[in-house]
């Protein structure tokens, strides 16, 4: 069942200092590592916590899995984690050395943040990497002489910010009662937000040890029919076609990912999205991005066939449809009409 | 001892339970105007001081003070606007007992002016209480009602008049008359400001939509809202719907409410004593758009006001899952 961000709540959360990978040096010798969670946790810093994972998750993410195996000792670490909120700190120190393992001489330093909480009423675990970044503070001061002007102090510690996308984020609740039966949602701010971003292997698979909830190639097929089941049930014929051809488009791209909600945004008129999002939903087709796979829906992307109130059909590649093809409007006098610019060459029957 | 301090240990006697009831017919009646969406009337109620209770039987001379004095207990309600009046009392009549109305208009017929207000002697009904305070049902206590206009002038009458050590001469005591003329005045103006401001097209948007909301945001906050923010957003965001005003709340509100009444309440749990909170939690229109953040969020930012900074609405959406672009 597709994760619902719409009442996460914070309990704790603990923070280990992971930094660049040196392979003189040991994890345990490498880290600095924390002992207890954050103390004294008030709602402004749960909230701000919780807010920050749901951005960062909306923005762009992925329904993850644990690989059979495990390959990583994080899923364990994560269910023991559901199963039991007190192995937070311990068990956050694993996973901040399996991340330090993980990690090759070019990934980033990183602030590695373990946090317990709630999905309503189910308990879930969200695993950060945070950055430190660099910002300006600015002050308006006088100067001795009396005049007025700005202090400017560059702050290099800043860490989790309103406007904060360096950010990888990964939440997960259990799916079952099996050791490594748990779901999640993985997204990777520095990799980028448009159609085609994906998630660095490092943090999914070498540190997470997940893979994507389901075969690219059916979640492509599903989404493509989902898609088209809810265009199909627009009025206007010109619409349909134009949002067809949108979904062609946005499927034969060079992106590798796509995301039902970026579809949308992109090329949905304001007044279908709802109608859209409802059609997706009631498939169980999910809102977040998955790795585009077309092998199942060839044929559906090569070829647009228009099928008109009389079972009359026109097909052709989407390519020729789109420039030759041309539907106008039924008005109060006469019925639709479709226009074909090109010349007969064969008729069969 | 004499007449006096026995009269005086009487009512000694039995004040505590009259401080007791006036405390508890305060919260009462805070509580339910508030939840009836009268959160504008002020509320104030005190237990008569036991000097001023001999000294109200020494100066009227009743036989038996005890009895006589009606307002051991009294409540004041203080209304902004004359037209809330019978809705107060209906309000008020759900947890007392109301008897002997003495409306002050109705003394003073039409060629009279002076002190205006409408008094009740006053019981708690006993399921309002329940038995545990059983023994403050049985006791009768004085409600006042007047607008804010009526209870200026009576404070200053009360101040002036009443307590003036001498005889005043009428022509001197007919300055204090007039200002009550014009107390009367003020309130009339007021009601007819108000029958024209519910003729504006925007304004019978807004009194449709926001008194049923601002009730039920007391289920999930005691916060109030900003009345202004709410006239540039409900108009805007009641242009979302299909359905005319009148019907938005009961037909599309309301029904949302009540399926997620359990998230939405732990939602404003989770933000008590958040710095941060957003603001929009707190307006009675947050409800609106929790609805249409669930089931629409696309149109939102489309009519959102330009002079309101839309960056807590995006916050609203992140917090429910939901993303704005």
């Amino acid at each position: 069942m597709a994760i619902n961000l719409r009442n996460l709540a914070i309990s704790e959360v603990v923070v280990h200092q992971v930094p660049k990978r040196d392979r003189s040096l040991s994890a345990d010798a490498a880290i600095t590592f924390s002992d207890a969670a954050i103390p004294d946790l008030d709602p402004t810093r749960r909230n701000f916590f919780g807010e920050r994972i749901n951005a960062s998750l909306l923005e762009r993410s992925f329904e993850i899995v644990p690989l059979p195996g495990p390959v990583t000792q994080l899923p364990p670490l994560i269910a023991g984690m559901i199963a039991d909120a007190t192995t937070l700190v311990d068990a956050s120190k694993e996973m901040a050395r399996a991340l330090y393992n993980a990690q090759n001489r070019v990934n980033n330093p990183g602030l590695l943040t373990v946090v317990t909480g709630r999905l309503v009423d189910e308990p879930c675990v969200a695993v950060l990497k945070l950055q430190h970044h660099e910002a300006m503070q600015m002050h308006p001061i006088t100067t001795d002489e009396g005049r007025q002007t700005f202090s400017a102090t560059i702050l290099g510690d800043l860490t989790l910010t309103d406007d904060n996308r360096v950010f990888k984020a990964a939440l997960f609740r259990a799916a079952g009662a099996g050791p490594l039966d748990l779901e999640g949602l993985a997204s990777d701010d520095q990799r980028g937000a448009g159609l085609g971003a994906d998630l660095a292997d490092f943090w999914l698979l070498k540190f997470l040890g997940c893979g994507f909830a389901t075969a690219p190639d059916r979640q492509t097929r599903e989404f493509y029919d989902a898609a088209t089941a809810y265009f199909d049930t627009l009025d206007d014929p010109e619409q349909k076609i134009e949002y067809r051809r949108a979904l062609t488009a946005a499927l034969l791209a060079p992106a590798t990912t796509i995301s039902a909600p970026e579809f949308s945004e992109q090329f949905l008129r304001d007044e279908h999205k709802a109608g859209y999002d409802q059609t997706l939903a009631e498939r169980g087709v999910p809102t977040a991005a998955f790795d585009k796979a077309t092998g199942l829906i060839r044929n559906q992307l090569k070829r647009t066939r228009i099928i008109t109130a009389h079972r009359l059909t026109i097909a052709g590649s989407p390519e020729e449809i789109e420039q030759r093809v041309t539907v106008e409007e039924a008005t109060a006098d006469a019925p639709a009409r479709i226009i074909i610019a090109d010349d007969v060459s064969k008729v069969d029957g | 001892m004499s007449g006096y301090e026995d009269l005086r240990s009487e009512y000694l006697a039995v004040y505590p339970t009259y401080e007791r009831l006036a405390a508890r017919l305060g919260d009462l009646l805070r509580a339910r105007l508030d939840a009836a969406g009268l959160r504008i009337v002020e509320v104030s109620a005190r237990a008569k001081e036991p000097d001023s209770f001999v000294k109200k039987a020494l100066r009227k001379g009743y036989a038996d003070p005890m009895q006589a004095i009606g307002d051991k207990a009294g409540v004041r309600l203080i209304l902004p606007f004359a037209r809330d009046r019978e809705r107060v009392v209906r309000t008020c009549e759900e947890v007392l007992e109301l008897s002997d109305p003495d409306d002050k208009r109705e003394v003073l017929g039409s060629e009279r002016i002076g002190y205006l207000g409408l008094h009740y002697s006053a019981q708690l009904r006993l399921q309002a209480v329940g038995e545990s305070e059983a023994d403050l049902a049985g006791l009768t206590a004085e409600l006042q009602i007047h607008t804010k206009a009526e209870s200026a002038w009576a404070t200053a009458a009360h101040d002036s008049l009443y307590k003036a050590v001498v005889d005043v001469p009428d022509e001197v005591a007919r300055r204090l008359y007039r200002l009550a003329a014009l107390a009367e005045i003020f309130d009339d103006q007021i009601e007819q400001f108000l029958v024209e401001l519910h003729e504006l097209p925007d304004f019978a948007v807004l009194d449709a939509i926001l008194p049923t909301l601002d009730r039920r945001l007391l289920r999930f906050t005691n916060r109030a809202g900003d009345r202004g923010l709410s006239a540039l957003l409900v108009p805007r965001l009641a242009a979302l719907y299909d359905e005319p005003p009148p019907r938005i709340v009961p037909e599309r509100i309301t029904p949302f409410l009540d399926s997620h009444e359990g998230a939405i309440s732990e939602l404003y749990r989770r933000h008590e004593g958040d710095a941060r909170a957003n603001p929009l939690l707190y307006q009675p229109e947050g409800l609106m758009l929790l609805e249409r953040l669930d089931l629409d969020p696309y149109r939102l930012l489309g009519v959102w006001p330009a002079v309101v900074d839309v960056e807590p609405l995006r916050r609203l959406a992140v917090l429910l899952g939901k993303r704005l672009r």
